[in-house]
């Protein structure tokens, strides 16, 4: 009687979801019983609640959906603020990226009660260009706008919101005329900006700077190129601008490795930071006013330093094409990322052959999800990262191993149970995680062109070391992933081959994971063995045509990444499955 | 069979059972082999036939009793079993690696050269030896996934015979393959047998009357153990098939 069982169970079930929803239902009332009899009103980012907190005083509660510290990228709705986001008496939101989805959710859930778009309110402000509170005059019209939609929800406070409004409107005007005289510190000739994000385009245009360039607009949604970073380097060397500036938004992103990659290239000082979107109370940044005073401080003390200005350390002159094919190595960043990225594209692709002999092609899963939860864990304790990764890539891999041994589940079970609980375990532990921004996006595609020096020595001796090992040992390993029962029979020690094989598959995995991200890191793995296997009569022929495919989709890849200005893992990932496409096409006929 | 003759493989009153609550597969098995001897390991299947040879090689570890190969323990000391050249059934063997003929047979030579070092010149000429006895030379630079049935039977053969081993133990080596070729494969074992190797072959039925020495009639334990004659009595028969009709099987 299986099936009564299962029915009882889903009954069961059904029973506790319903209960749960009584207790969200509670929980939306216990908001309310806060707030009292003032205004609830909620938005999106920390510095957009200071500001609707300078006009609706303490007539109203003002609540920021996103904490301070925390990057809007990597806020995800909870159930809590989804029932925040019901009760509140009015939502407002700025309208732009991932801030814009937060809002168009609110507006769904919320039964056409009042919302609040700030870019609808502002002429000279778009989802493109929405960092328009950097400029204290625009935020002043603003106040009056939001004055005015306070005003509706709560008629009875009008007079008090408008008197609120008339008092942080004079602050503005002090701190724009404040902001006037020390920007007027600058030189004319050093007024020039560059940061990882353009953010700073209202407020250079408010003060007389010029952005002269950036990486990309928004966080979050970005992947770095290779082209637009040596871009960067172009314009900054032209441009003569010795400083980038970094958003605090960006203090742990690859993003942000990227530029200080391309400064430390060029001779560039980087500069911490700009605060845009969140207020970080541990820096002593608490008020919308505080972050524009830092912000001014930072950008005048920064501007009116005298630096060497920038300089290519490398470059490279030659005709048509072989410009074309060396422009993209002109940068020593550029260098790195090509032999950082072969390194590792060989050693997995090395590993990867015997790993799909012994059909463990999907344990590379494991591993990389186990070194994003094992990355995500480094960050947490403060260890090395690459450590923290490379620790967790192995446990994964000794645990997928003795699980299989313990129990009569197939191996394929475990490692999608392991894979998915250790992607769902980073997730959490990154949710829980404050004043730092770490984006899931930016681990699964990493940028080969922001390793660092240090990066790329740790790479290259750990993937050197995994190919020395596999080399030396291809016999015992081609025999015993081809038959571990042949290999046992003739007396040699396959546990020890077995966990061998293992471990430099967590530690090639791992590599490629750190450098170009857990996704291509899987792929190289997987792709370049699986095109050799189809088309392969012997085992050295199989490893050789491995490796050389491996070898030929990096060089492509990085060179479509850099002239079709893709993420190079992306890049590298398609030449290899397409070379397995025609591989395969070619056997069949 | 002087008592000058050395031998090679004792088992010693051995359990196997590969999950408590379901009993044994195999138990009180005791058996003594010396060289130049062919033994036919017979009984029905699922009657611990398989399980038996691979306590012997030591890939089936016993719960009860122990297995020695020439004075050795091949679970305690896995070296040993490189003397021995264990041919597992078709069905076991992974044929989708990209690997030909001539690879899988010199993994026969891997025991010699060790995992370091690279086949000498001995070594090619040993492994184009075994491949022509087993009449594959044809197809020796084919995949294994590319060849017939019976060519990878032969094939499997070829590998041992180029490991040269003092005892070989195949496990249903006739199943599925046609007459010539089972033929074939018994030439050369008894080329083997008189080249002083101890041959032990699990099958379910006879390959070929008057070739074996002994005959082990296996059903979860020993029903019997002997000369042929002596053991392929109808009572014994009955008792390891479970069955009325037994006349078929000595035909």
């Amino acid at each position: 009687m299986a099936w009564r069982n299962t029915v009882l169970l889903l009954l069961a079930l059904t029973a506790l979801t319903a209960a749960s929803l009584q207790t969200a239902l509670a929980t939306s009332h216990q908001i309310n019983q806060q707030t009292g009899d003032k205004l609830y009103i909620v938005t999106t980012l920390p510095v957009i609640a200071d500001i609707i907190k300078n006009i609706a005083g303490e007539y109203a509660v003002v609540e920021s959906l996103v904490k301070p510290g925390i990057n809007i990228a990597s806020y995800d709705i909870t159930p809590r603020d989804s029932a925040k986001m019901a009760e509140a008496d009015i939502f407002i939101y700025v309208g732009y990226g991932a801030e814009e989805v937060l809002g168009i959710y609110a507006e769904s859930i919320r039964d056409g009660a009042p919302v609040f778009k700030l870019l609808d309110h502002i002429p000279d402000a778009d989802a493109e260009e929405p960092y328009f509170w950097l400029d204290p005059m625009k935020v002043e019209k603003l106040s009056w706008k939001i004055t005015e939609a306070l005003s509706q929800v709560d008629p009875g406070n009008a007079e008090n919101y408008i008197r609120n409004t008339r008092a942080f409107s004079e602050k503005l005007r002090e701190l724009d005329a404040w902001i006037m005289s020390r920007v007027g510190e600058i030189p004319p000739e050093k007024r020039k900006i560059i940061s990882v994000r353009d953010t700073l385009s209202h407020f250079a245009s408010r003060y007389g700077l010029e952005v002269v360039g950036y990486v990309t607009a928004y966080a979050g949604t970005y992947e770095p190129q290779s082209k637009s970073v040596t871009e960067l380097a172009d314009r900054a060397v032209k441009e003569q601008v010795s400083i980038f500036f970094i958003e605090y938004e960006e203090s742990a992103t690859t993003l942000r490795e990227v530029v200080e990659t391309v400064a430390d290239e060029i001779n560039v000082e980087t500069v911490e930071f700009i605060y845009i979107e969140s207020l970080a109370p541990q820096h002593g940044v608490r008020t919308y006013i505080d972050l524009m005073r830092r912000n001014t401080e930072t950008i005048v003390n920064a501007l009116t330093q005298d630096l060497d200005k920038p300089s290519v350390k490398q470059t490279t002159q030659s005709i048509f094409p072989i410009n074309l094919l060396l422009e993209p190595f002109k940068y020593e960043f550029m260098q790195r990322g090509l032999v950082t990225l072969l390194f590792v594209v060989v050693a997995a692709a090395l590993v990867g052959s015997f790993a799909v002999l012994r059909g463990w092609a999907i344990f590379g899963d494991a591993l990389a999800h186990g070194g994003v939860a094992g990355l995500v864990m480094a960050y947490l304790i403060r260890i090395d990262y690459f450590l923290g990764a490379l620790i967790s890539g192995l446990f994964v891999a000794l645990a997928v191993s003795t699980v299989e041994k313990k129990t009569r589940l197939r191996t394929d079970v475990i490692i999608a149970f392991t894979f998915t609980s250790m992607f769902a375990l980073a997730i959490v532990i990154l949710s829980y995680m404050g004043g730092v921004t770490v984006s899931i996006e930016d681990i699964l595609f990493a940028d080969v062109t922001a390793v660092s020096v240090e990066m790329m020595q740790r790479t290259l001796i750990t993937t050197s070391l995994v190919m020395v090992f596999a080399l030396t040992f291809r016999k015992a390993l081609l025999i015993y992933t081809v038959d571990p029962v042949m290999a046992s029979s003739m007396g040699f020690r396959t546990t020890a081959i077995h966990y061998g094989l293992l471990i430099i598959l967590a530690v090639a995995i791992i590599s490629a994971f750190m450098t170009i991200g857990a996704i291509p890191a899987i792929a190289s793995l997987i792709i370049p063995p699986a095109a050799a296997f189809i088309s392969s009569r012997t085992p050295t022929e199989f490893i050789t045509k491995s490796v050389a495919i491996a070898v030929a989709s990096s060089f492509a890849g990085l060179y479509i990444s850099y002239y079709v200005n893709t993420n190079v893992g992306a890049a590298t990932i398609l030449v290899a499955a397409l070379i397995f496409i025609i591989l395969l096409l070619a056997r069949r006929r | 069979m002087t008592s000058s003759k050395t031998q090679l493989l004792t088992v010693s009153n051995v359990g196997v059972s590969y999950n408590h609550r379901n009993g044994y597969v195999l138990s009180g098995v005791t058996l003594q082999a010396e060289e130049g001897e062919m033994i036919l390991l017979m009984g029905p299947n699922g009657g611990g036939k398989s399980t038996l040879l691979k306590a012997i090689i030591g890939l089936v570890k016993p719960v009860e009793g122990w297995v020695k190969i020439m004075g050795r323990d091949p679970t305690l000391e896995p070296d040993i079993r490189r003397v021995i050249g264990y041919v597992p059934q078709l069905s076991e063997l992974n044929i989708h690696a990209p690997i030909t003929v001539k690879d899988l047979v010199s993994f026969g030579r891997y025991p010699y050269t060790g995992l370091l070092k690279k086949l000498g010149e001995e070594d090619t000429r040993i492994i184009e030896e075994s491949i022509r006895k087993v009449n594959l030379e044809n197809v020796a630079d084919m995949k294994i996934s590319e060849i017939s049935i019976g060519q990878l039977a032969r094939a499997a053969i070829a590998r041992v015979l180029a490991q040269n081993p003092k005892i070989y133990l195949l496990d249903e080596p006739f199943e599925s393959i046609d007459k010539p070729t089972e033929q074939m494969i018994m030439d050369i074992l008894k080329e083997e047998k008189r080249r002083g190797k101890l041959i032990i072959v699990a099958e379910h039925h006879i390959p070929e009357k008057g070739a074996f020495d002994k005959i082990v009639l296996v059903n979860r334990r020993v029903i019997a153990y002997g000369r042929p004659e002596e053991v392929l009595t109808e009572h014994n028969l009955r008792l390891a098939y479970n069955i009325p009709d037994i006349t078929s099987l000595l035909s």
